[in-house]
């Protein structure tokens, strides 16, 4: 149980001479939901790919169940549901049709969980796919690759064109699968809001890297956003890891994200000798903070 | 049973700490009793769209706290003497003065101060 369902060691990819992933390393457990967070094109979906073997690093390795995700065996494979971006699925076979074949595909397959699946999410299986809206493809995505309860999902943008309510939706029968199976997720987004309540684990891809993964809590209780105002004119960034992000807000002072559990606001008060306001943050926030 | 939690992702405390938070207080204010059952870690996670291990996290806590008992079959329940009193009220109170300790420094407030302008608001009663 405690062993990493998937794991990436140094993953390293460049595209046209231009690096897409930089030295990305990480795990993920089962049970836990690592939610993967960065703007459009910074490299979450090449990222996906990577680790489930869909595309090749240039350095690096990516496992899965403790197998290699560039040959990974069927048994591995029949533990494993993935949703491609914009919910790719063969187009010009119906819902029923696609259902049918992944059950004689799925060692796993239960027929009531995908049907009570379809139910909840209202996926018209006799529509062809390409005939289906965005959304009612993306949740024919979704039935497809949680059919089987997998032991490991891999959603990329799962709920980017649900609605509010189908997307809560998704979100609980999710939270229903971990609590049901232990399931380990994976999923990226750039809406955060949707999934940030799933998530026990957040990581934020910044061109390419990966200068932050956490468990989602520790973000609440250890970051604060602070605003730094040195009392002898402005301050300069220190060189300190608790430093997350620093960047000037106007008249000499500067808006920083500080990680409290690795460097105190009493500490950073007396060797800046500035004024310091802090307030903690939701994921959300931290996010877009991070990010600016 | 309907949730009786209201868990809400977008607050800065985290979801395991408000779930915490609230099972003492129902505790505290006599809605849930020795013995009492809580609903199923599944049961929270899916009625609130939350990872499982999050509800786990904060069940396992208040059972090291004593506030909460692990049945057979793994159902929590409010742990027996957990009811008694109210004197852990107080302790519930800890955010909210930490909060005020806080800002208190923030504005150079002495205790004093704090302490007359508290007893002044409660309209000095003991």
């Amino acid at each position: 149980m405690n062993t990493a369902l998937i794991e990436a060691h140094g993953l390293q990819r460049k595209m046209a001479g231009k690096p897409v992933l930089r030295d990305i390393s990480l795990n993920i457990r089962a049970g836990e939901t690592l939610g993967l967070v960065g703007r459009n094109g910074a490299g979450k979906t090449t990222l996906l790919r990577c680790l489930l073997g869909l595309a090749f690093p240039d350095g690096g390795e990516a496992r899965v169940f403790g197998e290699s995700a560039a040959s990974m065996s069927a048994q591995a494979k029949s533990r494993l549901g993935y949703v491609a971006q914009g919910g790719d699925v063969p187009a010009l076979l119906s819902g029923k049709e696609l259902l049918d074949m992944m059950e004689g595909w799925q060692p796993n397959w239960s027929r009531p969980w995908a049907n009570e699946l379809v139910q909840r999410f209202a996926v018209p299986l006799q529509t062809r796919a390409d005939k289906l809206s965005g959304g009612e493809r993306q949740l024919l995505a979704l039935v497809l690759a949680m059919g089987h309860r997998p032991d490991l999902l891999v959603l990329d943008e799962p709920v980017a064109s649900l609605d509010p309510v189908v997307r809560r939706e998704v979100a609980a029968t999710l939270a229903e699968l971990q609590a049901d199976h232990d399931t380990a997720i994976v999923f990226s987004t750039h809406v955060l809001s949707d999934l940030e309540r799933l998530a026990s684990h957040l990581a934020v891809l910044e061109e390419g890297g990966l200068p932050f993964l956490r468990e989602a809590d520790s973000i609440k209780q250890d970051v604060l956003l602070c605003l730094i105002a040195g009392r002898q004119g402005p301050v300069a960034r220190p060189e300190h890891d608790g430093i997350l992000s620093w960047r000037p807000s106007g008249m000499g002072s500067v808006r920083a994200l500080i990680d409290t559990s690795r460097l105190s606001l009493d500490v950073l008060r007396r060797a800046l000798d500035a004024d310091i306001e802090s307030r903690a943050l939701n994921v959300e926030d931290f996010v877009v903070e991070y990010l600016q | 049973m309907p949730s009786r939690f209201h868990l809400d992702p977008h607050l800065p405390e985290p979801i395991y700490r408000q779930l915490m938070d609230q099972v003492r207080r129902l505790i505290v204010a006599g809605q849930l009793r020795a013995g009492d059952e809580l609903p199923s870690v599944r049961a929270i996670a899916a009625t609130h769209a939350v990872n499982p291990m999050t509800i786990s996290k904060a069940y396992s806590l208040l059972e090291a706290e004593g506030v909460l008992q692990r049945n057979r079959g793994a159902a929590m329940s409010v742990a027996d003497g957990a009811d008694a009193g109210n004197e852990q009220a107080i302790d519930l109170l800890a955010p909210a003065l930490d909060r005020v300790v806080k800002e208190a420094a923030q504005l150079g407030l002495t205790q004093a101060q704090v302490v007359a302008a508290l007893r002044k608001r409660m309209g000095g009663t003991k």
